[in-house]
């Protein structure tokens, strides 16, 4: 019973991690469908950027969070009006294959930008980490890690937020209604740029805040964010584009199968249980198992 | 008639020593401005919280302590050479590594190589040595694999892999037998899949014996591994008393820090890697969790050797014994390069690799020499050193030497 329910909390807190930068992945590709590989790549950027200024120029988290916010905002409207946006007017026969290319060559520049500044200017070696640890919880003699718990919950209060965003709100309604029928859209009047604009930043700004937590559990380096955005592809393939609960389920899913896994067959074996559920949910259900796949 | 002959003799013979000392200087040439040494370094990189900017300045106070004197001394010009070194930076990548010893001996031309950092690097750098036949000295790189495959212009000086934690074996018998500690039991092994670090596992597991205990579980991780939920599920139900962690400072440091958030505390956390890490490091994975660990150093309070260049060498660089863990094993390659370039007399390559490997004197390490033939790790190996260990333990923010005893400047803290 002990070594199921530490199972089980490392599964979930692992799930959780996965879900911190998969949603906001899942929502650039159902308003856009721009398929955006250097997603991960901003997940390191906002963590990096954020280590800089809380380690390095020491600034209270209240500043800092705050203009990480603000340079992605920045930038995600650079994203959306210089990438995204002429993508998407190509016409969707070159969608697919041009923002694949042009997101990994910028994801290519990015890392290679950041590393090159980070081991120049900052330190030789490239690694960002908090080092702030809370208090682990003990729940039924298992410890569950506090950095965890906390980015656990954050996932839980993001998704849900997102949620009554694209429910209540009129901005999540047009986005909804964006992903659903374009014709449609336009046909009521709506402006798609602006919708997609906002959404787009939206979603690079989380990104950003999802490399801040990333850093509270599991260090990161300059070059980890294709690796990063392959996980996320796979939640979202898990779990099907446009569910946001589903992608939180298939997240804990993927974390839980790897805790397993890595349990009963050693850890050598974690990276291929990923992509062995991914390429086994293609053949078998490709639409995901909680909503409509990629078009 | 009789001083005729005795002129005839004596300008006979001045004419032959003539000769002979003409043709000798003929045969040496002139000498060489300067001695060109090259290396890579991990200056940047993953590797780099162990070498670095730090590494670069180290060995250039070696460069110009050694240059103090003029150089070192080329018996076949009769005269004092200055060594001049070069270095690059390999940015912690084997394969960038090969690429930078190949324009060190097709560009720069140099004459002798300095071997660059870690195993992974030192198996494919070395294969540029062995090709253009320069001799070179792996300073780190110490897994047997490198030196088990009949190379002949290479040798290594740092203790080899499977050695490094019969030294901790040893400690902790030592500490059991004095009942500074609790009988341990038992012990539990991660390593990092990768050359040195399966060879460091092996030399744990098979050393069980010196300290009396048990293994009960041992595991190899991928590198660069970030996440150890499993694995620490799995060590905690087995609660060994000693876990070796046999891995790179980055990987470690991520177990570090999960086994401290899931409250996976053996008696003793060792981890070899983590007391060659600059102090930053400390105050970068935090305190609390940094406090207590135990690894190994190439550095202690010599007594031995040229003690007086190392610590000016320390001095030049503005650093504290501990503040570049690999600073020990630098200056002994180093040390064992221009020794072996002074004792062979000569820049021929062959004549100085012959003088290398017959190296035997006094180092700040104790007794160095190389061993050939000899069995290492499962392994026939040729060229290996044998630098001893030392245990070091982080104890509020600096690295403690803990053994072996007369080099110790502090005492086994419980994390």
């Amino acid at each position: 019973m002990a070594l199921v329910l530490q199972l089980l909390v490392a599964g979930v807190s692992l799930g959780g991690i996965y879900a911190l930068f998969s949603f906001s992945f899942s929502l650039v590709i159902s308003t856009t469908m721009v398929l955006n590989i250097a997603h991960g790549v901003f997940v390191v950027w906002g963590a990096g950027i954020a280590a800089v200024l809380l380690l390095r120029l020491k600034l209270s988290p209240f500043f800092a969070v705050p203009m990480v916010v603000l340079f992605f905002v920045g930038f995600g409207f650079l994203f959306y009006w210089g990438i995204a946006r002429t993508l998407m007017k190509r016409g969707s026969h070159f969608l697919l294959s041009g923002s694949i290319l042009a997101t990994y060559g910028l994801a290519l520049a990015m890392e290679s930008g950041l590393g090159t500044a980070w081991m120049t200017f900052v330190d030789a070696s490239p690694t960002f980490l908090l080092p702030f640890t809370l208090p682990s919880l003990k729940i039924l003699g298992t410890s569950l890690s506090g950095n965890r718990l906390v980015i656990l919950c954050l996932v839980v209060l993001m998704i849900l937020g997102f949620y009554l965003f694209l429910r209540k709100t009129f901005l999540g309604r047009s986005a909804r209604a964006m992903a659903q029928s374009i014709d449609g859209f336009l046909i009521i009047g709506l402006n798609p740029d602006r919708t997609a604009s906002l959404v787009v930043i939206l979603a690079v700004v989380v990104a950003a805040l999802a490399g801040i937590l990333y850093i509270l559990a599991i260090p990161l380096n300059p070059f980890e964010g294709l690796p990063l955005t392959l996980k996320a592809l796979t939640v979202i393939i898990l779990a099907g584009v446009e569910s946001l609960p589903g992608i939180l389920a298939a997240s804990v899913l993927l974390g839980l199968a790897e805790v397993i896994g890595s349990y009963f067959l050693g850890s050598v074996w974690a990276p291929v249980i990923g992509y062995g559920i991914l390429f086994l949910v293609l053949l078998i259900r490709p639409t995901g198992l909680f909503g409509k796949g990629i078009a | 008639m009789r001083k005729r002959f005795v002129a005839s003799c004596l300008t006979v013979s001045f004419l032959m020593i003539t000769c002979s000392l003409t043709s000798a200087l003929w045969a040496a040439g002139p000498a060489p401005k300067e001695i060109k040494i090259g290396a890579s370094l991990a200056i940047t990189g993953v590797l780099s919280k162990e070498w670095g900017p730090v590494a670069v300045k180290y060995m250039r106070a070696l460069e110009t302590l050694t240059n103090e004197q003029g150089g070192l001394f080329i018996k076949e010009y009769n005269q004092r050479i200055p060594v001049s070194l070069i270095l690059y930076d390999d940015g912690s990548s084997p394969d960038r590594s090969v690429e930078l010893y190949e324009k060190l001996a097709t560009g720069d031309k140099v004459d002798f190589f300095l071997g660059p950092a870690a195993s992974p690097l030192l198996i494919k750098a070395s294969t540029v040595a062995e090709k253009y036949e320069i001799p070179m000295v792996g300073q780190e790189g110490n897994s047997p694999y490198i030196y088990a495959r009949g190379f002949k212009w290479l040798v290594g000086t740092d203790t080899p892999a499977p050695e490094w934690c019969q030294g901790h074996h040893q400690f902790l018998k030592y500490l059991m037998d004095k009942k500074a500690i609790p009988t341990l039991k038992t012990i539990a092994i991660l390593y990092e899949d990768n050359p040195p670090h399966r060879d460091i596992a092996w030399g744990a597991e098979h050393s069980v014996g010196i300290s009396g205990t048990k293994l009960v579980y041992k595991e190899a991780v991928p590198p660069d591994t970030t996440d150890f939920s499993a694995t620490i599920i799995k060590l905690k139900n087995v609660q060994p008393d000693v876990l070796f962690a046999c891995m790179f400072i980055g990987t470690a440091s991520n177990l570090i820090k999960q086994s401290y958030e899931m409250d996976f505390k053996p008696f003793d956390f060792h981890a070899p890697h983590v007391t060659l890490a600059d102090p930053s490091w400390y105050q970068k994975i935090g305190g609390k969790i940094a406090e207590g660990l135990t690894g190994m150093c190439t550095v202690a309070p010599f007594k031995k050797g040229n003690v007086k260049m190392w610590k000016r060498s320390l001095e030049m660089c503005n650093l504290g014994p501990f503040d570049f863990g690999c600073a020990g094993s630098r200056f002994l390659g180093w040390e064992v390069l221009m020794k072996g370039i002074e004792s062979a007399g000569t820049l021929d390559r062959p004549k100085v690799m012959e003088a290398i490997k017959k190296l035997d004197y006094e180092s700040l390490h104790g007794r160095m020499a190389f061993r050939f033939n000899a069995e290492i790790g499962g392994m026939k190996t040729d060229g290996m050193g044998i630098k001893p260990v030392y245990i070091g333990q982080w104890q509020k923010g600096e690295v403690k030497t803990l053994w072996p005893l007369e080099l110790a400047n502090g005492e086994f803290k419980q994390r």
